[in-house]
């Protein structure tokens, strides 16, 4: 099961609370295809929390989390539409750290629609430089290196649309380049990008930029930056 | 297809790891050997190099008292831990009060001659104030002869009016004379004194076996250190994404268990030949079925340890801590006949007990089924512990 056309993420609704701490408060926007949109908040606003309920991660909230492509599926009762509609790269990288970067490739291209050899010679692979550290174990990767694994792994499904929490975070300029590289590639292929940051270059490749501020979410030009932008978010 | 796939991966990966786990196994057999080694001299090879002083004051200088006390003195079995020092009444008290004896002993003036003719001069025995326990042995033991001097007394006195109801007097003298020898032989006669009982603490096995069991039980507690160098734990994102796989968390801790037990079967590689050198080919080939009995228990619980901790060096601090106080109340340094009821009550909460069991009664040629089955019930407990635990952890890192 893949997404077709131009497919459109909707978040409808989310609410998310630990205890009596509300930390979400009924949530709605939506992502489409070709479409970046960019999260801003505070350390602890809700932005991971919010990315968990989108991929699936975390289940207890109330809400939606639909894809509109033919038809509208919720993504929570069809775990496989999940699995193939949204690439999640987490700001913790989800791989195997004693298996090399090819292993740990080998394992999610395994069933993927995608050619392995041909993505590390030609494709996605090949563009995110993943080719050139393939023999070494994931442990011994630099933070970019192991950024650009997990995107490298987050897109063997082919996603439709691709969630980045702050993946530029701790990394050097050149990695940052490349990702944000790759990003404007796969925006122009159609993909929708949902991305929380706070690294100006990535925030240029923004269409929308929405701001996470006291549990509720509201949308900012996304051309404010600077103290203008501090503002909006404290 | 991705369960096979990372299980494949995860056992590639264990068996690159052979180098670091066979220098694990060398490292191991050093501290275990040690461990072992020092145990047993500990324990067993104590030579008793303690000698009693003992104040020896003779004021009968007659000559059956002279007999008495150089048959007693010169004994070598007497020798061997009791040093006789000869003083005088007036030394004694400074000899005591110094430590220099342990006790005196004051045969007084015509001793012998009085306990032939039923006088009974006591023989004082004299502690030094607050005396050890030396002193309360040596208390029982003059207890025990005077006991059986009174026995050979009332047998004296029983023989002189036999043979005076019947006139024989001349053959009195000579009565007196055999049975006073035979009497006195049997006092000095340590075996009538006390009741030898042979106690091995190690039951009907040999030491060294005993302790070869014990080392293949430490050997594969221990051994879970050495995983440290095979596990890593799935961070929650990876575990979530392998969950949408549908690799579940039962799935991956399967296969963090194989990995686990793959490296036991190193170990069981170099424990086969301990086994062949120490036991009989027959009982060594029986050992084995156990042995991989007892690693896939141990795995479980090494996999449980693992998973509750989440750093491996903490594991191996708490794996190291927990390895010395479990052989500890199983009986591996000291054999559990030897420990407190309490201490091997709580024994059986852990494998270890039970797989010493299985191991000494396959060398004895017992059989009994219930430590296998203990064993066995350990695997499904330590490995769905470490499935729950894995499940809070990730419920708790989402949430």
């Amino acid at each position: 099961m893949s997404v077709k056309k131009t497919p459109q993420l909707n978040i409808s609704n989310i609410s998310k609370s630990y205890g009596r701490k509300n930390i979400l408060d009924n949530i709605s926007f939506s992502v489409s295809a070709g479409e970046c949109v960019g999260i801003v908040g505070m350390n602890g606003s809700g932005k991971t929390t919010l990315f968990n309920i989108i991929c699936g991660e975390l289940s207890s909230f109330t809400g939606d989390v639909t894809i509109l492509s033919d038809k509208e599926q919720s993504l929570q009762k069809n775990k496989k539409l999940l699995k193939t509609a949204i690439g999640y790269i987490p700001q913790e990288n989800p791989l195997i750290e004693d298996l090399s970067a090819y292993d740990n490739l080998r394992l999610w291209y395994c069933d993927s629609p995608l050619n392995l050899k041909e993505e590390l010679s030609t494709g996605v692979l090949k563009t995110l430089g993943i080719d050139e550290f393939l023999k070494v174990k994931v442990k011994h990767l630099s933070g970019g290196m192991k950024k650009r694994l997990s995107i490298g792994i987050a897109l063997a499904a082919k996603p439709a649309f691709l969630v980045l929490d702050e993946p530029s975070a701790a990394l050097d300029l050149v990695a940052k380049d490349i990702i944000r590289n790759y990003l404007k590639e796969f925006k122009k292929n159609n993909g929708g990008i949902l991305i929380a940051t706070h690294d100006e270059d990535e925030l240029s490749l923004c269409d929308r930029l929405l701001v996470l501020k006291n549990n509720t979410l509201f949308e900012i030009s996304p051309n404010i930056r600077g103290s203008e932008l501090i503002k909006n978010i404290v | 297809m991705k369960f096979k796939l990372l299980l494949l991966l995860e056992l590639k990966n264990t068996l690159k790891k052979i180098p670091h786990i066979i220098l694990g196994v060398v490292a191991l057999i050093a501290v275990i050997g040690a461990i072992t080694f020092c145990g047993t001299k500990y324990l067993y090879n104590l030579d008793m190099d303690i000698t009693i002083n003992l104040a020896l004051v003779t004021e009968d200088d007659s000559k059956l008292m002279t007999t008495i006390t150089n048959m007693v003195t010169e004994a070598d079995s007497i020798k061997e831990y009791v040093n006789f020092i000869p003083c005088t009444r007036d030394e004694l008290p400074s000899l005591l009060d110094n430590g220099g004896v342990y006790a005196g002993i004051i045969l007084q003036e015509d001793a012998a001659k009085d306990i032939m003719s039923g006088k009974n001069t006591p023989i004082e025995i004299v502690f030094p104030k607050n005396s050890g326990f030396e002193a309360a042995i040596i208390s029982e033991m003059a207890s025990a002869v005077a006991s059986m001097l009174s026995t050979a007394q009332a047998g004296v006195y029983t023989s002189i009016d036999f043979y005076n109801a019947h006139y024989k007097y001349n053959a009195k003298d000579e009565m007196i004379e055999r049975l006073n020898l035979t009497y006195i032989v049997t006092v000095l006669f340590r075996g009538n004194t006390f009741n030898d009982h042979v106690i091995s603490a190690t039951g009907n096995i040999s030491l060294i076996l005993y302790y070869v069991i014990a080392a293949i039980a430490m050997f594969l507690l221990f051994y879970s250190i050495n995983s440290a160098t095979i596990y890593s734990r799935y961070g929650m994102h990876l575990s979530n994404k392998l969950i949408n796989n549908n690799v579940g968390i039962l799935g991956q801790m399967f296969i963090k268990y194989l990995t686990i037990l793959t490296s036991y079967g190193f170990l069981l590689i170099i424990l086969l030949p301990i086994l062949f050198y120490f036991f009989e080919m027959r009982i060594a080939f029986s050992l084995i079925l156990p042995i991989i009995l007892a690693a896939l228990c141990i795995s479980a619980l090494t996999l449980l340890i693992y998973e509750v901790f989440s750093n491996n060096v903490t594991c191996i601090l708490f794996i190291f801590l927990f390895s010395v106080f479990v052989s500890f109340i199983s009986g591996c340094f000291i054999p559990s006949l030897m420990l407190p009821d309490t201490i091997t009550n709580i024994s059986c909460f852990f494998p270890i007990k039970h797989i010493m069991s299985i191991l000494t009664n396959i060398v004895l040629g017992n059989n009994s089924i219930q430590p296998y089955i203990l064993t066995a019930l350990f695997i499904p407990v330590y490995f769905l512990l470490s499935v729950v635990i894995k499940y809070l952890k990730i419920k708790r890192t989402v949430e």
